[in-house]
Order: C-alpha cells, then structure tokens, then sequence
C-alpha cells in the first residue's frame, strides 16, 4: 500500500540482488571466528558455576604452569595503580568478575596458549575459592524486603531521592499524566491483568568472537562481529584504559545480533592477553556461553489497568511494570514507560517503572527493546475491552488510535505517524475478512510501537577513473544496509545502483558512527550517504566549472545529468565522473550526520490465527500477517525479510522460549536442543502488507522497519489462543505445559 | 517562561517534579536556568561542551541541535534521553 504523497523513484523501491549474496551462500564470507593472523594464539574464558558467590581468591599458578599456556588474566590485570578488583566498574567486570560473581556463566578468568584444547585444559587448572551466596531468580522476589542483595551499594533511584537501604531496585520511574486515579473511577469499563514474560535470548546465529593484536608501540587491532566498531573500541579503551585513538576496530561479517552484540565481551580480554603474549589473541564463545554469558533480555512482571467509556474511548491507563536487568544496573523499565502507551491517544496515564537485578546475565537489548512485554500487557487489555463492549477490536484501536500531534508515552506530540494506516490495512486486508472456521481456532491481532533514532553517522564517498563510485561505510551491516545504503546514493547522484560499490571499513577510514541498534543505519547513515551524495554533486560542479568554464553555481544537476547554463554542454554523472575524475585528481567527499533521537516512530501491526490442540496443548500457527508503516521501503524484499523475522522470533517468545533455572540459577537449557526456538517445520509463510507513510524526517522518507515487528506477536497470539481455547493467557511463554495448565488440563 | 519536560528517567533529581518553568531566549539560556533551579541536572544534561551526547533537546516538538535555537516564551522544551534499540 503506498500513499499518494510518495514520490516516484529511480532506485529507491527496486529490489536488486544483494552484493554480499554469493559470498555468504557459498561459505566465503569472513565472520569474526575467522580471522586468523600469524602468529595467532587461542584463548579460553574460564566461566562462573554459581549463581551468586563472593571470589575469595584465584591461583592461576597451575594453569600458568601448564605446557603450552603463553598467559592467565583475571580482572586484577585491569586494574590501574592503587585499585583493587573491587574497585572495578561494572563494565569490566561483565567481562572479568572482580570480587563478587551475580551470574552463573559469567567471565572469571580467560588463558591464552597454543591451541584451543591447551587453553581448555589450563583454565580447568584455575583454582577459584568461592564463597556461594543464596541467588535470587524472580524479578518480583528481588524487590522484597530480605531478598538477597547483590550489590550492597544499590540504593533506589526515586522520584523522591535515594533510597535509604541497600536494595535490588535499581530506579522507580514514575510517569503521570492527567489525574489517573479520578478517572479510573468515572470509567464505564475496567479491565485489568497481571502479565508475565520470561528472560529469553536473541538467538543469533554466530557466537560471540573477536581476535586482538597489541603492538609493541602501543597500538592495538581488533577484528569483530560486533553492533558498531566505534562504540566497541571505545568500551575496550575505558576498560583497558588506552586511547581509543590507539585502537583500530576491524569490523568482519557479522551473523545476526538483534541487539545482543551491542556489549562487549571478549575485546578487551583478547586484547589484554595479547598485550601479556606479544601474539594475535583470538576468543570465540559456543553456544553454552553465548547463552549463559551474554545478554537476553529481560523477564517481566506487569500489573495493568485499562479503563474507557461505554461508547469505547480509552480514558485511563495504569501500569506496574517490573523488568529484569539482570546482574547489574540497567534502564529496560524506563524504556518501558517510555513506549507502552505509544499506540493510544489515552488523557489519563500512570506508570511505575521498576528496574530490578536479578543473579541473570546482564540484559541487552532484543529488537524494540521492553516493547514487546509492555505491549503483550496493553494489547491483551484492549483485547478484553473490544470483548466487553462487544466490539471489533480493530475497529476499537481505530477509534483510539495515535496520530500526528497525539502526545506518546515521553510528552511529546507525534510527527507524521501511520498506525491508523496500518490498523485500516489490517481491517481491509484479506486475512481479516477470511473467516476462521473449525474447532479450536482463534484469531488474534495486537498493534506495537518503536521509536526508531537517527544518531551519528559518516560515510565516505569515493568517485573511481571509471565513473563508478566507492561508498565507505562505518555501520556495521547486520540487514543488508550496504545495499539499502548504496541505492539512495545511486538515487541521489543519478547512477545505477550497480556503479555504487559499498564496503563497511575499520575505524581509522571513516568519521564516527554510533552503534548499529534502534533501526537507524538505513535511516540515519542514510542521511549521511544523502550528505555525501550532495556534496559530491557540489564537488563535481567545482570541477566542471573550470573544465566548462562557467560559473559553478550556474551548473545543473537534474535527472543525472549535468548540464551547462545553456544547455550546450551536458553529461550523466558517470560521463562527467570520467572527464573530471578520470583525467584528473582523485575525488572523495565524506557526509556525517547527527539525525538525532526523533526518527519518527514506527508501527506495527499484525493478524495471527492458531490452532490449539487440546489433548497436546500445542499451538499451530495457521496463518500469520504482518503489517507495518514502513515510511519509504527502500528495497522491498529487505523490509519485508525484516517483517518475517521479527514475526518469527516473536512466535518464538510467545510460544516457547525461555531461560530456565534450577533453584541454584544454574541455567538448564543453554543449547538449541533444550531452549526451542521456531524452525521452519513450525511456522507459515509470514505475509507482509507494506504500508508506506513517508516519513518527513529523512529525504527519501525512511522508517526504520527492524523493531517494530518483534512488538505486536506475543499479544497476537495470545489474544488468539484466548479466543481459541476461552482462557486468557498472562504469561509466557504459551508452552504446551502452559496451555493444559491454563485450560485444566493437568495441575499447574 | 518556557515549559521543560523532565523525562522519568531524570525525576529523581527534580523530586518527581515533571514539568519545569524556565526562562531564556534560546536553548542554552533555557537549560541554564533549569540548571539553576535543579543543580543535579548539570552532569546529566550538559557537560563542559554543551549537550550531553546521551540527551536530546526538543523545542515545540522539532529536535534542535544548536544550543542558539530560539526559544519562544510559551515553548516547551523536552529533554530525550537517547535510547537505541536492538
């Protein structure tokens, strides 16, 4: 569905083959368990058995000992001058416990030796004298008083100042708007819900991995599979305590992420052990670590209330909203306050945000992060509301629906937004109007929302003797943004989108880029590339000038074509690039940009249909559609892959995943064997329907599309099998066991 | 005055106040005040270079990037602080 205020384009909405294919379907891709460098040696983390422990000591002496073992590093060779391992900050000790261990699986020590198998054997050699504490597991366990402390510095952020005892509440935010309570009581309808996700993990395909070389002088490369080169190389330095300046990060290719490879892990542990060596340093995690060692994100509790007037008007929503941020302090609640309203134009609106650590690995971001448990609360409400008052549910987001000028969760009025759009799309959709006929079958929908940002970004433009041109990007390409990129270059300077040649470069070859995260690269990184665009135009004016001998300024540019004041003398880019370039000096401009916060938001909406069997309690998914305000779909087939997987790994989430523990927090199902994520044996054809609300804040009209489509399925399916079984489902995930316990079938 | 909308993540500082009345004729003028009125939001909205690179300043709903940006006196001013995503 495109809108009638979408310009036309050359490249933009084309769908050309991607130039990273051939390489990553024949194997020949380089990701970051790859590298190898001469010389290199293998190094192994060593990895905490409990939960909660205080470290007494470590005795590396055996491991050090052992034939063929170059170097052992604990957190205490991070330390500087004067400190102790208690002194560490938090960011150093998710990648090297200090004097404390919050998670079963975290980094205590890492060996670097000959071989892998060497590395393996030493590290078994460590001896950690531990103290074990009582772990605490469930986010609303950790708030009460006498829960286990982890960190007893922790005292609460709140709206009225510090608290006053130690405690496992990070902060309370608070946001209010309106007088929720007085209108709670004037309401016609109120329905209420206390909600439960689980800690589940982003699932990408490649573990962790990343090789290090430190120079003798000082200067330090990295190769990586990791979210932004640039953040990652200045987390190593404040960790190492180096200039960043000194360090070179080498991005490779990179197999998923989805936000979990936005911290960092082994950098500064490979680079500190090839400091201790004088040799290349490689680290890579297995699956084992990338689950019980790296970051989900987090399980959460959420206690809600949605009130409305008899004809259906949203008046008031209250919510309570507890999230797991694992073994240290995070922020995922406040995310949570700043989002869970997002889809409604709702007066009256209360939300305590509570962010709690848990003895968990320290939560990352998953697509929209927090979005999707406060939207599986909210959604499943309005759900319950459109069945009291005996309305379509579609019809119902309708009336109630953001739009430009609403004010979201955060105060602030929306821009040119397309949830009507999508909600619309979805009620004329034939999805929506195929009836659903047959026993234990429901149909579910449920809307979702992501800011989406712009932040900083630069790209290098690079014009070749041959009129083609060399885009130099920083942003780490997690989704197929080289190619995304390069065809609003090749739309901006007027070439095919086969002249632009794009490669993602190291640190040291290009201006600063923030982390790939938050659906931005094609959004702000495209800005950037839309500055270079411009400026080389500008450029090769300059050069023409002379070669024309006219004015600069006087010169057009329409089409892909220069052409002359007069119209007497005229080239396509690639003609002139040749004439001015090619017999000339070489040409390369640059484009950076801060695109800032506000990208615009994104919406998403989809239709799922279930089939519960009641005997097995296995939930079959029959048909599912995504729907989404895309602003301008700069390649189709990428924004709709980008739909389908975010649909896919919300299925997941809704159905089966879920870190699961013994009472001890050791996780029990840390391999793909126990922890079930869909295959494509268990999911349909995802269908997409692209809606296309240009937005005004990017030159083509660009949303970011990766968040939003991992929001809406968990309520989705939930409101499904509710219709398809009469039981509401408030927690995740919707396992068989879960639904037979729900619907009686066995005890809970 | 302008109007400053205290994000949630900031109202510990405020006490929980939300809505700030402050005056100036531009952005940097506004924020001083605000500092003014609340010392502790110094280190979390501005460093000795301006803007600190983890907030965001919104004027009557539009972003602003450079601190001269007028301000009218019945604008309202919002603070982001910067969240990215997956």
């Amino acid at each position: 569905m495109v809108m009638a205020d979408k310009p036309q384009y050359r490249v933009i909405g084309t769908r050309p083959l991607r130039p990273d294919a051939i390489d990553k379907v024949t194997g020949r891709a380089q990701y970051g368990a790859d590298t190898r460098q001469s010389g290199m040696l293998r190094g192994y983390v060593l990895r905490s058995p409990h939960a909660h422990a205080n470290i007494r000591s470590i005795d590396t002496s055996k491991a050090l000992a052992y034939p063929g073992v170059k170097a052992v590093i604990t957190a205490a060779d991070f330390c500087l001058p004067g400190q102790t391992v208690a002194d560490l900050p938090d960011l150093t000790t998710n990648i090297l416990a200090g004097s404390k261990v919050y998670y079963h699986g975290q980094a205590v020590a890492a060996v670097a030796a000959i071989s892998d198998e060497v590395a393996r054997e030493a590290a078994r050699l460590i001896d950690v004298d531990y103290e074990v504490l009582q772990p605490v597991l469930d986010v609303r366990e950790a708030m009460l008083p006498g829960a286990p402390v982890l960190h007893e510095a922790m005292r609460t952020r709140t709206p009225e100042g510090p608290g006053a005892e130690p405690s496992n509440i990070v902060a309370h935010a608070v946001v209010v708007f309106g007088d929720p309570e007085a209108a709670l009581a004037d309401c016609d309808v109120v329905v209420e819900g206390d909600f439960s996700t689980r800690m589940v993990h982003q699932g990408y395909i490649e573990p962790q991995a990343a090789t290090a070389m430190w120079n003798p002088d000082g200067q330090v490369t990295i190769w990586t599979a990791h979210q932004g080169s640039f953040p990652a190389r200045q987390a190593t330095a404040t960790i190492l305590n180096h200039p960043s300046s000194k360090i070179k990060v080498v991005l490779t290719e990179i197999g998923g992420g989805f936000g979990g490879k936005i911290a960092v892990y082994l950098e500064p542990v490979a680079a500190m052990l090839s400091k201790k060596t004088g040799h290349p340093v490689k680290l890579q995690m297995d699956r084992v670590d990338v689950f019980e060692g790296t970051g989900p994100t987090p399980g959460t509790s959420i206690r809600a209330k949605l009130g409305a007037t008899k004809d259906g008007n949203f008046k008031v929503y209250m919510a309570d909203m507890a999230y797991e941020n694992g073994a240290y302090a995070g922020t995922a609640a406040n995310y949570a306050t700043m989002v869970a309203t997002a889809c409604y134009d709702i007066e009256h609106v209360r939300l305590d945000g509570y962010d709690v650590v848990v003895n968990k690995p320290r939560t990352q971001d998953y697509r929209a992060p927090s979005s999707p448990a406060a939207a599986f609360a909210m959604e499943q409400l309005v759900d319950q509301m459109a069945e009291k008052l005996n309305m379509d549910p579609e019809k119902l987001r309708l009336q109630n629906s953001s739009r430009e000028g609403t004010r979201g969760s955060m105060g602030m009025p929306f821009a040119r937004i397309g949830h009507e759009e999508i909600v619309q799309a979805a009620l004329d959709s034939d999805h929506y109007n195929s009836p659903l006929e047959g026993p234990n079958r429901g149909r579910g929908t449920a809307s979702g929302y992501w800011f989406n940002v712009g932040l900083r970004s630069s790209v290098n433009v690079t014009v070749q003797p041959d009129g083609t041109v060399a885009l130099s990007v920083g942003s780490t390409d997690l989704s197929g943004t080289r190619t995304s990129l390069a065809m609003q270059l090749a739309e901006t300077i007027g070439v095919d989108f086969e002249d632009v040649k794009a490669a993602v470069v190291d640190t040291d070859s290009v201006g600063y880029n923030d982390v790939t995260a938050g659906s931005r690269v094609t959004f702000g990184t495209g800005m950037a590339t839309y500055e270079a665009g411009k400026n080389l135009i500008a450029a090769m004016k300059e050069r023409l000038a002379t070669t024309w001998n006219v004015p600069a300024d006087d010169i057009q540019f329409e089409a892909g074509k220069f052409s002359s004041p007069d119209g007497s003398k005229s080239g396509t880019f690639k003609e002139i690039a040749q004439l001015v370039v090619g017999r000339g000096p070489g040409l390369t401009v640059s484009g950076s940009v801060n695109a800032g916060f506000l990208q615009g938001g994104g919406f998403a909406h989809h239709i799922v249909d279930v089939e519960v069997d009641p005997d097995t309690g296995k939930v079959q998914i029959l048909r599912y559609t995504a729907i989404q305000d895309v602003g301008t779909a700069i390649h189709p087939a990428y924004v709709e892959g980008q739909l389908q997987g975010g649909a896919v790994q919300g299925i997941g989430w809704a159905l089966n995943e879920e870190y699961f523990y013994d009472d001890n927090g050791r996780m029990l199902n840390s391999s793909f064997l126990d922890y079930r994520m869909p295959t494509t044996l268990d999911v349909p054809m995802i269908d997409t329907i692209l809606v296309e609300v240009p937005n005004p804040l990017h030159p083509y009209g660009v949303r970011g599309v990766g968040e939003p489509p991992i929001v809406p399925p968990l309520a989705a399916i939930a409101n499904a099998v509710a219709h398809a079984t009469g039981v509401r489902q408030y927690q995740l995930p919707m396992s068989p066991r879960r639904i037979l316990q729900t619907t009686g079938k066995i005890e809970e | 005055m302008a109007t400053v909308i205290i994000p949630a993540v900031l109202r510990p500082v405020t006490g929980g106040v939300t809505k700030v009345d402050a005056a100036g004729s531009n952005v940097r003028e506004v924020i001083d005040d605000l500092v003014r009125q609340y010392g502790g939001l110094r280190d979390r909205v501005i460093d000795e270079n301006g803007v600190r690179p983890e907030v965001f300043i919104a004027v009557s709903g539009h972003e602003v990037f450079d601190l001269a940006t007028a301000v009218a006196p019945d604008a309202e001013v919002n603070i982001l602080p910067a969240i990215a995503g997956g």
